[in-house]
């Protein structure tokens, strides 16, 4: 407003700022979380306490595209090799594709 | 100006062979018909439902039974504890958005560098779909291993277990949803108050409270009001937070509609309660409007 602002004024501002940034952060952060579980493996987005860093994996989304069911042995070699990088995925979580696609 | 404006694309449109009143009837008459097919037949047909015994699972026509589904309802205990429990939800979450809301308002209306991206990220919460909301603050207010409980230390607290609780936890959801869409208006009527108001006020040595209530509050109120018209009639139809994150606790009068509607199958009843409700909103709303029309007189 005024060009001319008092010691009092600045203050005031900056807490106004900090205060505004706490609140943005406390806002922000259950998006964070829900974000952050689409990249989580389950035991990590279940576990206790709540893990904030982490690595980062998209296991879940191609669980989220194809049909799988519990592998009992693991893949041979060359079945695990010829395989593409998200089956690779897959069979490291001890689990085999049925399926591809949603239904 | 207007009037040769007017006059001039009149008659170039007439040369197309349209008349300036046919090509208005264009553009008004598809939204007339979607709002005659979606909105206002369902509410008529819903009307007739309502004076009637009828169920749409059973295939047989609806009986004429007069205001007896309206005494039923206004007699059954269940349906007063839903509207007292809608009460409660609608004045803690409308009560907490506009404090949260307004407050934000107030520390933002201030020239500082990123206010707009501030702004967009405070905004984040309301472009997030209800359903996702709901699921995820029922896994963030999870008693094992939730992260509210964790960062409250709070040990395993039952957010969502009984009444009182569910009730406050779903409706800290919605302030955290809904207060950026205050926050937005506010904001919008803070930025509207002329600066010289504010200067001629600190001439005066006026104190912060002072002004506050003076200027800021009087010439605000209108949006607030808006604000707050909008907000109360959401909350009391209130459905999907509370049915995703807690059903049987927070039952309000829409789930108790819903369940009514699509569990029970009893439509008569349903559009009975429901015009019940619409006449409830409809009453509060107009309380709002003739208090906002006072405040914009003044």
């Amino acid at each position: 407003m005024a060009a001319v602002t008092s010691r009092n004024q600045r203050f005031g501002r900056l807490v106004a700022i900090l205060a505004i940034i706490a609140v943005t952060l406390v806002f922000l952060s259950p998006i964070y979380w829900i974000a952050s579980t689409a990249f989580k493996p389950r035991n990590v987005a279940t576990s206790v306490p709540p893990t904030v860093l982490f690595q980062p994996e998209v296991t879940p989304f191609i669980k989220l595209f194809t049909k799988r069911v519990q592998s009992k042995q693991p893949p041979t070699p060359e079945v695990y090799a010829a395989a593409p990088w998200w089956e690779k995925a897959i069979y490291d979580g001890g689990e085999r594709i049925l399926k591809v696609g949603d239904d | 100006m207007a009037v040769l404006a007017t006059i001039d694309s009149g008659s170039r449109a007439a040369a197309r062979g349209w008349s300036d009143l046919a090509i208005r009837n264009a553009f008004i008459l598809p939204t007339i018909g979607f709002l005659v097919v979606f909105n206002i037949f369902p509410l008529i047909y819903s009307l007739g439902f309502s004076f009637t015994e009828y169920r749409v699972s059973l295939n047989k026509p609806a009986e004429f039974i007069g205001i007896q589904n309206y005494v039923d309802l206004l007699a059954d205990p269940a349906i007063w504890r839903s509207f007292s429990t809608t009460a409660q939800y609608v004045i803690v979450s409308v009560g907490g958005q506009m404090v949260v809301g307004f407050g934000l308002a107030l520390l933002l209306n201030r020239p500082f560098k990123y206010k707009g991206l501030f702004t967009t990220l405070l905004l984040l919460p309301m472009m997030l779909s209800p359903a996702v909301v709901g699921l995820f603050w029922k896994l963030l207010y999870d008693p094992s291993w939730g992260p509210i409980n964790y960062a409250l230390g709070i040990g395993k607290f039952e957010w969502l277990g009984n009444r009182v609780n569910a009730l406050f936890a779903v409706a800290i959801t919605d302030i955290w949803m809904w207060s950026p869409f205050v926050m937005l208006l506010s904001l919008a009527g803070l930025s509207a108050i002329p600066k010289h108001l504010y200067e001629a006020a600190a001439i005066d040595r006026a104190s912060w409270w002072y002004t506050f209530t003076r200027i800021t509050l009087p010439l605000v109120s209108p949006l607030l009001l808006i604000a707050l018209i909008f907000r109360t009639m959401e909350a009391f139809k209130a459905f999907d937070l509370p049915f995703i994150m807690s059903t049987a606790s927070v039952e309000t009068i829409a789930i108790k509609l819903y369940q009514m509607a699509f569990q029970g199958w009893d439509t008569g009843r349903a559009s009975a309660l429901a015009y019940i409700v619409l006449i409830v909103v409809l009453c509060i709303t107009n309380i709002y409007v003739k208090y906002l029309n006072k405040v914009k007189e003044r």
